[in-house]
């Protein structure tokens, strides 16, 4: 319907390769506690290796926000710049969280009790599932506005994700605080469930950021 | 009272615009002058002759008789003198009872102030108690009530129908962000244009009316018989209040209707400078833009529920109606009272 200016699709054509960049973050995040969990002593290199690809990831997707930031600064309006802007920083906020993680995890040499490996393997799962929606959802504000103008269940879908995610969260502090290990210990895994599960909060606030652009422009 | 209009009402066209970054200032004020410039140029002489005929029959512009009488006695320079001080006397009447009444807080019109003060100063020196007086003035008064009625009402309607076309058509064609921005800032453009224009073409006569003459036989004894000179100028004092002293205003006007979402905001400049020209082309009366202001916010409102709308922004409009010229009419009617001996 209307004609854009090569600049706002610079700016879009960026967002795919920042959320490209977290995206693949966050898989080498997965597959690192993938690798983790597998057997009873992790190849460290394998590890490392990992790791390395997670800081790869995330320093291309810092590149590329500050890229969006630049090119904002001279297209779209003010007030949708400064949206957006909040938008790409939240979703690079996932990427840093992950290489925070896994840092810690492979430098404290953390062993977590399996007890716990499978449920976070499904906190991962769902954070990932939650992660691709908001991408959907990114890609319709961006790219098909009256659909999700009309129809916002995808930002339901995700707030439903991460209510999974608290679930097993809950559940899983619980079990920590049954464990036979010293108190500290409790509280270092209990920090670091929260860690993760932290992605999956910030993925929800990028969903309500967008309702509250929705929610802004309807009349 | 041009440069006055221009700090006030021509702040609506851009207000919502500007405090919202849509538009910077400076490109805001441009683009207000040189549409209110092209307003009163173009269609500003609608308005000049209805308020010049309800001077005329009220006493505050001299009449064909009295022209004639004038001239065969030789006195037309005592006779444009007098114009010219009655008219002095009835912006200053009208302005001092937009100011009074601003400082009380009190809600204004300055167009319905200007119309109050001719028919105040009319009840003093036309007889109204004759029966011919009151065949010509009243209808013409009657006209101007109408149109204080129509305006806000007519505002209303327009804007209702715009924003519902908008939400039925035009917002499930819009299928990137980037065509939203480009829709608001391409919208705010062409309806603050717009109503710069409206602005220009209802508002010049207010200011330069009572100094234009349209009976012209080759004598005059008012300062201005150009139509289009005489709402030019007016538009010209219009455009230096904007350039002057605007931003305040605009940024007063522009968060008041803050609720409005951005589309409803442009489509309501619309549907006021819409009705603001549809009133001038067929009723040829200057009307209150803060009320035309006011109607199509609420018609905006009503698309959705009726629950949204503050139908106290209602009452002000009545307020407004009344006391207007009210006021302004008691302050001529005394200033007529008080230069009897000197004017009449």
């Amino acid at each position: 319907m209307f004609i854009f200016s090569t600049k706002n699709q610079k700016v879009l054509g960026c967002f795919t390769d920042h959320q490209n960049d977290v995206r693949g973050c966050f898989e080498k995040f997965e597959e690192f506690f993938r690798l983790l969990f597998s057997e009873d002593s992790p190849d460290r290199n394998a590890l490392q290796s990992l790791k390395t690809a997670i800081d790869n990831y995330e320093e291309a997707a810092d590149f590329e926000l500050r890229h969006i930031v630049d090119l904002l600064s001279q297209s779209f309006l003010p007030a949708t710049r400064s949206e957006l802007i909040s938008l790409v920083v939240s979703t690079d906020e996932v990427a840093n969280h992950c290489q925070e993680i896994a840092r810690q995890v492979y430098l404290e040499k953390i062993e977590i009790p399996k007890v716990l490996n499978a449920d976070i393997l499904e906190i991962i799962s769902i954070t990932k599932r939650q992660l691709d929606l908001m991408y959907s959802a990114v890609d319709k504000l961006l790219n098909e506005y009256n659909v999700i103008f009309r129809d916002r269940k995808i930002l339901d879908d995700i707030r439903g994700e991460e209510s999974k995610v608290d679930n097993i969260e809950h559940m899983l502090h619980k079990r920590i605080f049954e464990l036979d290990i010293t108190l500290c210990e409790k509280v270092y895994y209990r920090t670091l469930l929260g860690d993760i599960c932290q992605i999956s909060d910030i993925i929800e606030d990028i969903s309500d950021q967008i309702q509250v652009m929705l929610v802004e422009r309807e009349t | 009272m041009g440069w006055s209009l221009g700090t006030n009402d021509a702040s609506s066209a851009f207000g919502t615009a500007v405090a919202a970054r849509v538009i910077k200032y400076r490109t805001a004020v441009i683009i207000i002058a040189i549409f209110v410039i092209l307003g009163a140029f173009i269609s500003g002489s609608h308005n000049l002759t209805s308020i010049s005929e309800l001077a005329v029959s009220n006493k505050v512009i001299a009449s064909d008789d009295a022209i004639e009488a004038a001239v065969s006695d030789g006195s037309e320079a005592s006779l444009a003198l007098k114009s010219a001080i009655k008219a002095s006397i009835i912006f200053f009447c009208a302005g001092l009872t937009v100011f009074v009444m601003t400082c009380l807080k009190m809600k204004v019109s300055s167009n319905q102030s200007i119309a109050g003060a001719i028919i105040g100063w009319g009840l003093f020196h036309a007889d109204y108690t004759d029966p011919q007086v009151l065949a010509v003035n009243l209808p013409q008064i009657g006209k101007f009530f109408l149109t204080w009625i129509l305006n806000p009402v007519g505002a209303a309607a327009i804007s209702f129908a715009l924003v519902f076309l908008a939400n039925k058509f035009l917002i499930t064609r819009l299928t990137k962000l980037a065509g939203y921005d480009k829709l608001i800032k391409i919208g705010y453009l062409v309806a603050g244009a717009f109503a710069s224009y409206s602005i220009g073409m209802n508002s010049a006569a207010n200011v330069t009316a009572l100094y234009y003459d349209h009976i012209n036989d080759g004598v005059t004894t008012n300062l201005l018989t150009d139509a289009r000179l005489t709402a030019t100028i007016g538009g010209l004092a219009i455009a230096l209040g904007v350039l002057t002293f605007s931003k305040r205003v605009m940024m007063a006007v522009g968060t008041s209707i803050a609720q409005l979402s951005q589309i409803e905001g442009f489509l309501v400049i619309i549907a006021m400078a819409l009705t603001i020209v549809l009133m001038g082309t067929f009723m040829g009366i200057p009307v209150s833009i803060s009320q035309a202001l006011i109607g199509a916010i609420v018609g905006a409102g009503l698309v959705k529920s009726p629950k949204n709308v503050n139908f106290k922004i209602l009452r002000n409009i009545a307020i407004s109606w009344v006391s207007s010229p009210l006021v302004a009419g008691i302050l001529t009617y005394l200033a007529a009272w008080a230069t009897k001996s000197v004017l009449s």
